[in-house]
Order: C-alpha cells, then sequence, then structure tokens
C-alpha cells in the first residue's frame, strides 16, 4: 500500500460524492493520475475496503456499489429517467453533445426560442420562468453530476463522461409493452 | 549662525487658511491649538519639506488635494528656511499647475514676495532677486530632483550647497521614516510598521517581489504548461492523428467529387450529343434491317413460288408413276404376258381355222374323185403352207420391221436423254458457274474485308482520348519526378540550413553561457574578497578606524592601503587623537586621493557586483530568449517552407498517386478497349475466316459438284450408253429369239407340210387302193376347227385388255423410266434451289443477328444515355448536392464516362454520404480535441460553438500546419524561456530580498543598541526594549525561497531545450520539480491573497517591553505598555529609535552635522519629566521633536519654541509664537 498516490483522498472525495472523473475536466491531472501504470489496479484494490468499486470508462472513472439499497436505486433509476430526457434535449439541438462540446447557456436559450421542439422539451425539463434560467438549472445538473463542467459563468463543456450515459441509453431495451427497463 | 544643518523656518504665505505666518523651528517644537485650527495643516508642510510627495502625506481620498488645498492662489508660497553652518538659503514652493521649487541663496525676506501686503506672483518674486542680486536656482519640476537636492544626492554640484545632509542611495528612507513616524498615528504599534520601517530604510521599491506580476506570470506559464501537456497527452495526439487522417480523407473525397463532377459533366455533355447520333444510327440500321427482311421474304416467297410448279410437275410424275406401277401389277396379276403370246398366235390360228374349215369341207363334200380331192387337198395344203410362209415371213418382216424400230427407238431415247441429261447438266453447271463465280466474288469482297480488318484501329476515338491521357500523365509524371527531386532538394538544404542554424545558435549560446559563467565566476570571486573583507572588519585596522577615528577615511584613508586596513594583526590603538602627521611625518594630502574605500563604498560595491550578476543573469536570460526566439522564428521560417514545401511534395505524390491510380485504370482501360477492339477484330476476322472457310468450302463443292456433276454426267450417259446397248442387245436378242421363233416354226411348219404332203400321198395311195370312206379324219378335222375357235374367241374376249395394254404400255410403261428420271431431275433441281436459298438464308441470318445485335448495343448505349439523362434529371438535378456542384458539372467538357451517367451520380451521391459520415466525425473529432484545451488555449485551438464547415476546415488546417510547422516546439521553448525566467526572476528577487537580511539583522543590533540607551536612567521608567527577528511565517516566502534554493542547485539545468523531454530522465525530474514548485507557488499565492513580498516579509519581529514590573514578553505588537503616557512616551521612544536608525543607515558616516524633525501629533498625555526625558532621548539623536498639544499645559515649556493658533477676525490662521527662548534642558 506504500505506491498509492498521494492524491487518493482528492480522488476518493469527488468519487464517493457519486461524481466523475473525467480526462478532458478540469480533474484531468487526477484522471492522469488514476490512469498512470498501475495505479488503476492499486486503487481498484485501495478503494475495494471501502465498499466502493473504482471502475473505468472511455476516458473516465467513477465508483460503483454492488449493493445498494432499493430505495436508492429507485432514486437513481429516477434520476437517470431524468437525465435520459436532458440527453434528448441537447441531442436535439444543432450542436450535438459530443465530447468537447462547449455549450453557452446563451446560445442554447437562443435556439430554444427559435426551435418549438426544444422549447417544449425544455419546458417539460425546467419550471423556471426565464429560459436562460431553464438551461442553466439542466446545465448544472448534468454539471452536478460530472456530466458537464462549467468553465465560466456562461460556457459548459461536455466531459468524458457523457459517454456513461450513452452507454446506459444504448443498453435500455424497449420492451413488447413498451415499459422501458434498464437491464442489471 | 548654526553649526549644524536644519529646516530653521518655515514661512507659509496665502497657503490654506493663512494668509501669512512665519515659524521658526530650529529646535524641539510644539504646537498647540484646539482641533481644526490648523496644527495638522503645517505638520504637514514641514514633512513635505522632507517627504516632498503630496501622496504620502496622510491626506485621505475625501479631502482636497495637497496642491489644491495649499496652494490656492498662484501668489501662494511656502518657504522653507535652512539654516547651515555657512549661512542660510531657503527653498520657495509655489504652484504653476504643478508645483516647482527653486533654491535661493538668502535667507527670507518677507519684502521678496510680499510688497504693499501683497504676495507677489513668482516671476516678480524672480524680479525682486534679481534686483537684489540674490542667487538662485533653475526652477526645480520634480519632487525627485528637490530630495536630491536636499538630500545631497544631486550629481549636479551647483546644487551640492543646497543639501540638509548627505544621503546615500538609500536617503529616501529618512523622508519614508519621518513620513511613517507622522502617519502612524494609530495608538498600537506594530511588528509590522517597525519590520516596514526597517525594510524601507534598507531596500528600495525596487526590492519588492510583485507577487500580482508574479501571480500573472505563473498563471500564464501554468496555463501554456497545461495546454502543452494537454496537446502531449496521448489520447489527444490520437485524435489529432484521426482529425488529420480525417482531413486527407474529405479532401480527398473533395477532389473525388471534384472529378466525379467534372465526369458528369462531361458524361451528361456527351450523353446529350451521342444521344441523338445514337438514335439516328439506331434507326438507320432498324431500317437496313427490316429493308433485309424484306427481301429476303421476297426471295422467300420467290423461292417457294419456283419450287412450287417444280413440286407440282414432281407430284404429277409420282402420281403418273403410281399409275404405271399399280396398273402393272394389274396387268401381271391378269396375266398379260400370256395374253399377249397368245394375241400374237391369232393370226397362225385363223389360218390354221381356214384351213381345217377347207379340209373339213372338202372331206365332208363328196368323195368323188378323190384325186381331185387329194390334187385340191395338196393344192390346198401347197397354199396353206404358202400362206403359212407368207404368214411367217411377214412374221419375220414384221419383226424386222418392228426390231428397227425399236432399236431406232431406243436410240432415239438415248440421243434424246443424253441431250436431256447434257442439257441438264449444262443448266446445272452453269449454276454452279455461276454460283463459283459469285463466290470467288465473294471470297475476294472477304480477303478485303479481312485486310481492312486486319488494318482499321477499333475504338480508335476512345483509344486515342485514353493515350493522350496516359500521354499527359507521363509529361505530368515527368515534370513532377523533376519537381520532386528540386523539392527534396529544397527540403535537404533546408534541412540543412536548420541544422547549421541549430548548431551555429548551439555553439553562440555556448560561448555566451561560458563567457557569461566566466564573468560569474569573477564577480562572484570579487564579492567573496568584499565578504571577506566586511566579515573581518571589525576585527582589523578598518574597524578600529570606523570605530574611534571616523575622520580616518580622510587623512589614512589616503596613505593606507587595503591589505593594511584588513590586517587583523595589527593591534591598533589610539594613542593621540587628531595628529596631522604619518609617524610624526606632515603631509599635505590635500591633493592625493582617496584610495581605500567606506564600508558603504564596500557594501556599495559588492550590491553594484550583486547588481551585475543579476544583469549578467538577465542579460543571460535575455540572450537566451532572444536567442531562442531569434532561433525560433529562423527555424519556424525554415520549418514554414520546409513543411510548405512538404505539403506541395504531398500534394504531388498524392496527384502522383491519383495519376498513377488514374494511369492504371487508364491502361486497364486502353487495355480493355484494345482488348474489345481485338475480340471484335478477332470476331469479325473469325467471322471472315469463317466466311472465307464457307466460301472455301462452297468453292470446294461448287468444283465438287461440278466434278460430281460431270462425272454423273458421263457416268449417267455411259450408263445410258450401257442401258441402250443392253436393251439394243436385249432387243436384238428378242428379235433373234422371234426370228428364230419364227424360223423354227417355217422349220415345223415345213415339217409339218412335208409330213401332211407324205401323209397325204399315203392316204391318197391307201384310197386309191380301198376307196373307201374315213370318219376319224373328219372329226379330228372337227375338233381342231372347234378349238380354234374357242381359242379365237378368247382372243377377241381379252383383245379390249391388250389394247388397253398396248395403250398403257405406250403411254405409261414405257415412259416410266421418263418419269422417274423427270422426277429426279426436278428433285434435284429442287435440291439445288433449295441449298442456294440455304446459302442466301445463312448470309441473311448472319446479316440480320449482325444488325440485331448493332441495333441491340445502339439501343443499348441509348438506353444507357438516355436513363443516364433521365436519372440525372429525376433523381439528381433537384438535390442540393447538385447546386453545390453545378459550377462543376457544368462547366465540364463532353467527355466519354465508362462509369456512365447512373453510375456517376451513384457514385457522387456515396462520395457525398461518405464525405457527410466522415465529417461527422471529423467535426466530433476536433471537438472532442479542441474540448481537451483551455478556451482560451494559447495555441490557438479553438472551434466555436456554432462553427461552420468552413472553420472546422480551418482548425484542421492549422494543427495541420502547426504539426507541419512543428510550432509546438516554438511554444515549448516560449513556456521553457518563461519558466526559467520566471525562476530566475523568482531567484534573482529573492536573492536581492534575501542580501538585505544581514542588514536587517544588523539594523535590528542596532536598534536593540539605541533602545538600550533609552532605559530613561534617571526615571528607570522603562526597563528596556529588547527586539529580536525570527524566520519569517510567511508561506509565499517559503515557496519562493525554495524556488530560489532550486535555482542555486541547478544552474543552467532546467528549462533549457525542453520541458517536455522524456529522454532525459534527470533533466525531465528537474523539470517536473520546478514546474511543481511553480505551481505550488501560484496555488499559495492564490490562497495567501498577499501582493507582493517585501523586505519585512522575510523576518518576524518580536518585542519585549519591561517596564516596571510589567513584562511584555515577547510580543508583535506594542498595544499598551503601562498607563496612556507610558505608552505614548515608549512609542515615541521606538519612533525616535527607529528615525535615528535610518538617519545613521542612510547618511554619510562623516559628516552628521545636521538635523531632522520627528512631528509626532498629540502627546498631550506625556508628563513633564518623561518629556523632558524624550525630548533628551531625541536631541541626543539630533533630533527636533515638533508635537502637537490640543491644549496648553506646562508641557510646552519643555519645547524650544511654542506656537499657539488662532484665528483673526478675517478666519486666517495666526500662528503666534509662545515662548521664544531656549529652555534648558
Amino acid at each position: 500500500m506504500n505506491n498509492i498516490p498521494k492524491h487518493t483522498p482528492d480522488i476518493f472525495a469527488i468519487l464517493s460524492r457519486g461524481n466523475f472523473i473525467s480526462s478532458n475536466g478540469s480533474k484531468g491531472k487526477l484522471f492522469d493520475i488514476i490512469n498512470y501504470e498501475d495505479n488503476y489496479t492499486i486503487l481498484k484494490e485501495f478503494f475495494s475496503h471501502t465498499g466502493y468499486t473504482l471502475e473505468r470508462g472511455h476516458n473516465y472513472f467513477y465508483f460503483s456499489q454492488t449493493d445498494e439499497p432499493n430505495l436508492i436505486i429507485e432514486k437513481k433509476l429516477e434520476q437517470f429517467a431524468y437525465y435520459i430526457d436532458v440527453m434528448d434535449f441537447f441531442s436535439s439541438m444543432d450542436n450535438k453533445p459530443v465530447v468537447g462540446t462547449r455549450y453557452r447557456v446563451t446560445q442554447i436559450a437562443e435556439e430554444c426560442f427559435s426551435n418549438e421542439r426544444l422549447k417544449q422539451k425544455i419546458y417539460a425539463l425546467s419550471r423556471r420562468e426565464k429560459m436562460v434560467d431553464k438551461v442553466g438549472e439542466i446545465a448544472g445538473d448534468l454539471t452536478a453530476a460530472g456530466f458537464f463542467e462549467q468553465e465560466d459563468e456562461d460556457t459548459y463543456k461536455v466531459m468524458d463522461a457523457i459517454h456513461y450515459l450513452e452507454e446506459v441509453i444504448s443498453l435500455i431495451t424497449i420492451e413488447d409493452d413498451g415499459e422501458q427497463t434498464n437491464p442489471q | 549662525m548654526e553649526s549644524r544643518r536644519i529646516l530653521n523656518r518655515i514661512i507659509f504665505i496665502n497657503i490654506a487658511n493663512t494668509d501669512y505666518s512665519s515659524i521658526e523651528i530650529a529646535g524641539n517644537t510644539c504646537f498647540v491649538g484646539t482641533n481644526n485650527m490648523g496644527k495638522t495643516t503645517l505638520q504637514r508642510a514641514i514633512l513635505f519639506f522632507y517627504s516632498a510627495n503630496t501622496r504620502g502625506l496622510g491626506i485621505s481620498p475625501s479631502q482636497k488635494s495637497f496642491e489644491d488645498y495649499y496652494f490656492q492662489f498662484p501668489n501662494s508660497y511656502i518657504i522653507y528656511e535652512i539654516a547651515t553652518e555657512e549661512g542660510v538659503f531657503h527653498v520657495a514652493v509655489y504652484r504653476n499647475n504643478k508645483l516647482f521649487y527653486r533654491f535661493v541663496e538668502s535667507p527670507f525676506v518677507q519684502d521678496h514676495y510680499i510688497v504693499d501686503s501683497e504676495a507677489l506672483l513668482p516671476k516678480a518674486v524672480l524680479g525682486k532677486f534679481n534686483e537684489n542680486k540674490i542667487g538662485y536656482s533653475d526652477q526645480i519640476e520634480t519632487f525627485e530632483r528637490y530630495r536630491n537636492i536636499i538630500y545631497g544626492a544631486d550629481p549636479d554640484k551647483k546644487y551640492k550647497k543646497f543639501a540638509l545632509m548627505k544621503g546615500n542611495a538609500n536617503y529616501h528612507n529618512i523622508p519614508l521614516a519621518i513620513t511613517s513616524i507622522f502617519l502612524s498615528s494609530e495608538s498600537v504599534i506594530r511588528a509590522e510598521f517597525v519590520k516596514e520601517c526597517i525594510a524601507n530604510s534598507i531596500s528600495s521599491k525596487h526590492t519588492t517581489i510583485e507577487l500580482k506580476t508574479i501571480e500573472r506570470q505563473l498563471r500564464q506559464f501554468a496555463e501554456r504548461y497545461h495546454d502543452i501537456e494537454t496537446f502531449f497527452r496521448k489520447e489527444n495526439s490520437q485524435r489529432s492523428d484521426l482529425i488529420r487522417d480525417n482531413f486527407s480523407q474529405l479532401q480527398q473525397l473533395k477532389v473525388k467529387q471534384r472529378s466525379l463532377a467534372g465526369e458528369l459533366g462531361g458524361a451528361l455533355k456527351y450523353a446529350q450529343a451521342q444521344k441523338e447520333s445514337v438514335g439516328i444510327q439506331a434507326a438507320v440500321k432498324r431500317d437496313e434491317l427490316s429493308r433485309i427482311e424484306q427481301e429476303y421474304l421476297e426471295k422467300e416467297v420467290a423461292h417457294q413460288e419456283r419450287n412450287k410448279d417444280v413440286n407440282q410437275e414432281i407430284g404429277a410424275l409420282k402420281s403418273k408413276l403410281r399409275e404405271s406401277d399399280k396398273k402393272q401389277r394389274d396387268y401381271e396379276e391378269k396375266g398379260i404376258v400370256d395374253l399377249l403370246r397368245e394375241a400374237e398366235e391369232k393370226p397362225q390360228l385363223l389360218v390354221e381355222l381356214q384351213a381345217r374349215e377347207n379340209e373339213y369341207a372338202t372331206l365332208t363334200a363328196g368323195f368323188s374323185d378323190t384325186e381331185q380331192q387329194f390334187k385340191t387337198l395338196f393344192d390346198a395344203l401347197e397354199n396353206e403352207r404358202r400362206e403359212l410362209d407368207h404368214v411367217l415371213s411377214s412374221q419375220a418382216l414384221q419383226l424386222d420391221k418392228r426390231f428397227t424400230e425399236e432399236k431406232n427407238k431406243i436410240q432415239d431415247a438415248y440421243r434424246k436423254e443424253e441431250a436431256e441429261i447434257k442439257e441438264r447438266h449444262a443448266e446445272e453447271s452453269d449454276r454452279f458457274k455461276q454460283l463459283r463465280s459469285e463466290k470467288e466474288l465473294e471470297a475476294k469482297d472477304v480477303s478485303f474485308r479481312e485486310r481492312e480488318i486486319k488494318q482499321r484501329k477499333y475504338f480508335e476515338k476512345e483509344v486515342t482520348l485514353l493515350k493522350d491521357h496516359l500521354a499527359e500523365i507521363a509529361k505530368k509524371r515527368m515534370e513532377r519526378t523533376s519537381a520532386l527531386t528540386v523539392k527534396n532538394n529544397m527540403i535537404d538544404s533546408l534541412k540543412k540550413e536548420g541544422d547549421h542554424i541549430r548548431e551555429r545558435f548551439r555553439i553562440t549560446s555556448e560561448q555566451y553561457v561560458e563567457k557569461n559563467k566566466q564573468e560569474l565566476v569573477v564577480i562572484e570571486e570579487k564579492i567573496k574578497v568584499i565578504d571577506d573583507k566586511l566579515s573581518i572588519h571589525q576585527d582589523a585596522l578598518f574597524g578600529f578606524l570606523q570605530e574611534h577615528y571616523p575622520t580616518w577615511y580622510e587623512t589614512i584613508g589616503k596613505v593606507c592601503n587595503e591589505e593594511i586596513l584588513f590586517n587583523k594583526e595589527l593591534k591598533p590603538s589610539l594613542t593621540k587623537k587628531n595628529i596631522d602627521t604619518l609617524y610624526g611625518i606632515g603631509l599635505d594630502l590635500s591633493n592625493v586621493k582617496v584610495h581605500s574605500k567606506t564600508l558603504e563604498e564596500y557594501e556599495q560595491e559588492k550590491a553594484g557586483y550583486l547588481e551585475k550578476i543579476a544583469e549578467l543573469n538577465h542579460a543571460f536570460l535575455e540572450f537566451r530568449e532572444t536567442q531562442a526566439r531569434e532561433e525560433q522564428s529562423r527555424i519556424g521560417g525554415i520549418g514554414k517552407k520546409s513543411a510548405h514545401i512538404k505539403n506541395e511534395i504531398s500534394q504531388l505524390e498524392y496527384e502522383a498517386e491519383q495519376d498513377t491510380q488514374k494511369e492504371k485504370q487508364y491502361e486497364l482501360d486502353l487495355y480493355e478497349w484494345q482488348r474489345k477492339g481485338e475480340a471484335l477484330r478477332e470476331k469479325e476476322l473469325l467471322e471472315v475466316y469463317n466466311h472465307q472457310q464457307t466460301l472455301k468450302k462452297t468453292l470446294e463443292s461448287l468444283k465438287q459438284n461440278l466434278t460430281e456433276l460431270d462425272a454423273v454426267v458421263n457416268k449417267n450417259i455411259q450408263k445410258l450408253k450401257a442401258d441402250v446397248a443392253e436393251k439394243v442387245e436385249k432387243l436384238g436378242k428378242s428379235f433373234e429369239r422371234e426370228n428364230a421363233n419364227v424360223k423354227e416354226q417355217r422349220a415345223e411348219k415345213e415339217e409339218e407340210f412335208r409330213e401332211r404332203k407324205e401323209k397325204l400321198q399315203k392316204e391318197k395311195s391307201a384310197v386309191l387302193k380301198k376307196k373307201g370312206i374315213d370318219d376319224t379324219r373328219i372329226k379330228k378335222l372337227r375338233t381342231d376347227i372347234d378349238s380354234i375357235k374357242v381359242a379365237l374367241k378368247e382372243l377377241e374376249e381379252n383383245a379390249e385388255l391388250i389394247a388397253d395394254y398396248r395403250k398403257d404400255k405406250r403411254e405409261l410403261f414405257d415412259k416410266a423410266e421418263e418419269f422417274r428420271k423427270e422426277k429426279e431431275r426436278l428433285e434435284d433441281r429442287i435440291r439445288q434451289s433449295d441449298k442456294a436459298f440455304g446459302t442466301e438464308k445463312q448470309l441473311f441470318a448472319a446479316r440480320k443477328v449482325q444488325l440485331q445485335e448493332d441495333v441491340r448495343a445502339l439501343a443499348e448505349s441509348l438506353k444507357k444515355f438516355t436513363d443516364g439523362l433521365d436519372h440525372f434529371e429525376n433523381h439528381f438535378r433537384d438535390r442540393i448536392l447538385f447546386d453545390r456542384l453545378r459550377h462543376m458539372i457544368e462547366g465540364a467538357t463532353a467527355e466519354y464516362a465508362e462509369t456512365g451517367i447512373i453510375g456517376l451520380c451513384s457514385q457522387l451521391q456515396a462520395n457525398d454520404n461518405e464525405f457527410h459520415s466522415q465529417f461527422e466525425k471529423f467535426r466530433n473529432n476536433i471537438t472532442e480535441f479542441a474540448g481537451r484545451f483551455r478556451p482560451d488555449n494559447h495555441l490557438n485551438f479553438k472551434i466555436g460553438a456554432q462553427a461552420s464547415e468552413v472553420e472546422y476546415e480551418r482548425f484542421a488546417a492549422y494543427l495541420q500546419e502547426f504539426y507541419n510547422e512543428n510550432k509546438i516546439q516554438t511554444s515549448i521553448a516560449e513556456v521553457a524561456k518563461s519558466h526559467g525566467m520566471l525562476i530566475d526572476a523568482i531567484s534573482s528577487k529573492m536573492k536581492a530580498l534575501i542580501e538585505h537580511k544581514g542588514r536587517i539583522n544588523k539594523m535590528i543590533d542596532k536598534m536593540e543598541h539605541d533602545f538600550s540607551k533609552a532605559s530613561f536612567e534617571s526615571s528607570k521608567l522603562i526597563e528596556y526594549i529588547k527586539l529580536k527577528s525570527e524566520d519569517s511565517e510567511n508561506k509565499v516566502l517559503r515557496k519562493l525561497q525554495k524556488i530560489s534554493e532550486f535555482r542555486e542547485q541547478n544552474p543552467f539545468l532546467y528549462g533549457e531545450a525542453n520541458l517536455f523531454n522524456q529522454n532525459n530522465k534527470s533533466k525531465g525530474e528537474i523539470d517536473r520539480r520546478s514546474v511543481e514548485l511553480l505551481n505550488d507557488l501560484q496555488k499559495t499565492i492564490a490562497e495567501e491573497k498577499y501582493e507582493e513580498i517585501r523586505v519585512q516579509d522575510l523576518f518576524e519581529l518580536r518585542f519585549r517591553i519591561k517596564e516596571g514590573k510589567n513584562d511584555t514578553g515577547w510580543i508583535e505588537k506594542i498595544d499598551r505598555v503601562g498607563s496612556t503616557g507610558t505608552d505614548m512616551l515608549v512609542k515615541a521612544v521606538i519612533y525616535i529609535t527607529l528615525l535615528n536608525v535610518f538617519i545613521k543607515e542612510s547618511t554619510e558616516k562623516t559628516a552628521r552635522n545636521f538635523s531632522v524633525h520627528c512631528i509626532i501629533d498629540e502627546v498631550g498625555q506625556i508628563s513633564a519629566p518623561y518629556l523632558k526625558e524624550l525630548i533628551n532621548f531625541a536631541g541626543e539623536r539630533n533630533i527636533c521633536l515638533i508635537n502637537g498639544l490640543p491644549n496648553e499645559s506646562k508641557l510646552e515649556t519643555h519645547y524650544n519654541y511654542t506656537y499657539k493658533f488662532r484665528k483673526d477676525q478675517h478666519g486666517y490662521v495666526k500662528v503666534i509664537p509662545l515662548l521664544t527662548m531656549s529652555i534648558e534642558p
């Protein structure tokens, strides 16, 4: 255990909050540290004692937990349903949410004004009054979850962790009765 | 006359709310006045004399500025009168927009400034000076210049006389200290303040480390470093490869698209042009086809018509033959042969009947005359014999005649048949000959066609076009090869040039570094020497002289060298002071230069050297930066050129590749066309050969036929001849046989007649003998007659049949052979006709197939063109893609395209789809790539959120250029430079800062020493005031120190060539460490929020004061020491001590013949004895106190000057002196 990187507490602090460490974010250094040589294995082993499993995605890391109460899982599913709608919103824009895309809140708001479909979608997502606030809210939610990162007051950047959302969404199968389920 | 230099008097003329005031302040002065009476205004004016800084006077921003408040009129003056050993001069301060000074070589005379109670304007004042021949200086326009003059630091000697003191480079500390004391009105003396004062006294502003600047530089460095780090990230380099690949694919797709669009345009025009001509050609071919079909049909009808008659003839012949055979069989069944034979015997039977009837009549007529009877019998017999003979002769004649007739008939038939055969043969032969000549002509035509086919150039247009293309490609290849050679040579030479430049810069750099190092070594050596001297100076003669003989410099200093001065073994002792001899020898040293240096001079020299080191370091960095920049610019230029050429090369290579592909395609096409041509030639030749073969065969067959025909004719004639001969022979034989038969008959009859004659003779003889009648004979005769009659009757009955037979024989049986031959001939004719028609049919079929093939091919190509044009119209023209490519499509020249319009449209569409799919990837890759960099990264990898296609392409082109020109190296060099410079700057600044540490400690020692004198022995109020310094707790400073230490440990190693070099591990480690240090520093600066690191941050200061029984312990700030009075006293002591120390530090040691003022306001709380002690304490240090008191008390009696502030009836403040005599201390 002597080889544990000195930034391990920082890593734990971020990941244990359910956040992601993406390679293209401001915490890119931490990504590099985890990704450096055997650090991933070492940290995975190290964190396993805390009940978390360090998982590796495409250019991002996160924690997973095997045993979680149903209530939390349900909450997470609910949350996910919301993220899917948000992703749907961003995917309906001219500028798709590709890793590294920079969104300006004002620009999104403008697009919402000029695109009725987007407008309806964002009205369904946020109850804020002003369009800019609505956009800010959903961008903020994605930021809080680690899928976006705020670069300045008006700009949000799409993180590598967006792949996580994409992957999970791609796993969703629509069954015959039309109910959506998320396979375990 | 003052024995010292001091600010003697201050005069206000129209200053603030004073019209005129003259205040003498050449000693401890006390201002008494209630608030808002102008005490502070006056004190500020005094402070302004020392500081000459309108901003450091404690005027709050909400108040009027110094200029506006003090100098409200053009004739407002503050006059400072300075007393010196030589006399008195004054400085006038006035305003003309800004403030100006003028030094006047006389005491202040009111009349020079005020005439008739009215202050004069500066010009008029000068007039007054001129009038009174008073010398005055030029107008001093800057505060700095004024300060330099006042503090004796002005290089201009003419101002030397106006100096208050002879300050050194740090004279600024004196006004600063005076200002600081005046401004620190707060009741707490913080270590910070003292530290500040110490710092100010030993350093200038230049030593301060501006953290804002460093933080900015660090931030810039960190950001740039981060940018470069990001650039080198594995995924980014992969991504950039992908982008460049994508870009090149997109470019290629675009090129392909352009070429396809051109091809499509060409194909469309070609199709439109061809559509008509092919249509016409197809129509012509179709017409020809229907024409030959019609012709063939007609021929077929004619042929059938021709054959119809013959067939009918054949049918008739066949029915005749059939009838003949049938009748023959019927006749044979009826025994026609016997009947015929019997019919031939009829005349004989008739004769025999006649004879028998005659015999019978004779026999029955009477037996009269036997003789007669017999004679008649004999006559009758003779007649019978003659008759028979006649019959037989006529029969023989008949036979002969018939034979001749038959023979003639046979010969006639033969001749006829021969003629017929010959005729038929001639006809056949003629036909064959005609056919042969036709075929021979055809054969000639075919061989001509063969020659023509052999010489024909198939698909000449296409082949020529392809050959032209190939020739063009070959030409281009030649040009390209030479261009490539030239460009490769250019790259080689650029590479060499680059290497040469690098080498040259490396050598220059090494030389510079070497030279720099040498210079540094020399300077460091010199510093070491000075340090050595300074470290031992106190134990050497130098130290002794400094302490015990302050003026040694002017005497001993001129005759003593440094070796003696710094010799520790001399054990100096002062035996007698002020003897102007050298070992008893008097020397006039007035014209001798001073060789030795003062401590300050050594320090100055050392400082100079240190500065030189800093300069050298800076110069080194400058050099390196300039060199690196120059190198980078030149290498960059070369790189740019090289990249440009490489681009051109890659373009050429791409073109070459394209051309190779095209060439291959063209060659394939050419081969294909040639192959097609050859195939067509072969096919046509084969046809021709087949035709020739057929013709040959036909000719041979015709020849054969002719030969055969001749043979058949000959054979037939021979056969005919043989038949004829046989028939003649047969006829002859039959004739012979019949003749013989007749002859035999004749002979038989002759014999019979002879026998009957003999018998008759015998009977006659017998009758004659017997004479009697014989009835047997009559009976026999009757029987014979009856049988003959029966036979004749039968003959009569079959006569019709025989007649029919004979008719049929004549008409049918005898002609059967003729019919057969005729039938054969006719059948042969049909066969020949069929054969001839068959050849024609064959030719027609071949021609028809050829024409159909041609029509089909033409229809196919027409369909292809029409379909292509329709497809284009219906499925391509209305697409956006067409609008985009319209200029290329419509601008193309007509050209055949192998792929066809539909194929080209599909290819273009596929190309466009591929382009869009690739572009999607390309855009995502760019977004991801650019997203990894900061939004305003210095590498300029930025892409807008709403970027257009062009912008993405521009980004990729920039990325390409970035790689081609290896711009990252420039960036790295810049970052490495800024890194080095940052570390150097921090290190040198830290060095400069830390340099002060020794002096700080000295200062603190001095202060402590001075404090020890402030124990106020008479009152024993303060037992001690102690001061000590501790290591600084400033985190930023620590980080800075670490960087400085790092710099010391790794001189010339860090950040040189490449901060991101992974090859050299140890260097990599150093670079990493240095970057970490800088990052730490940046973080700490951000956390600590300091704006600068000053000298005072180098140490922590602690006070310890024991007053009576109160011991403060080591404290950072002196809040309250005892009662208010004591507290104030202690603080005043500290202030005065500080000022004293600063003055000592900031002026020439040799001439301490001046006094300065220490302005401390509000000293009303100090008790009289303590104030007295304080005044003494200050006096001992040549410091005059200027204090303010709100009310009159006993305290003012301790001052040399006491002034009261009042306002007159006009509201002008009047300063009234209360006591004018000095009291005894």
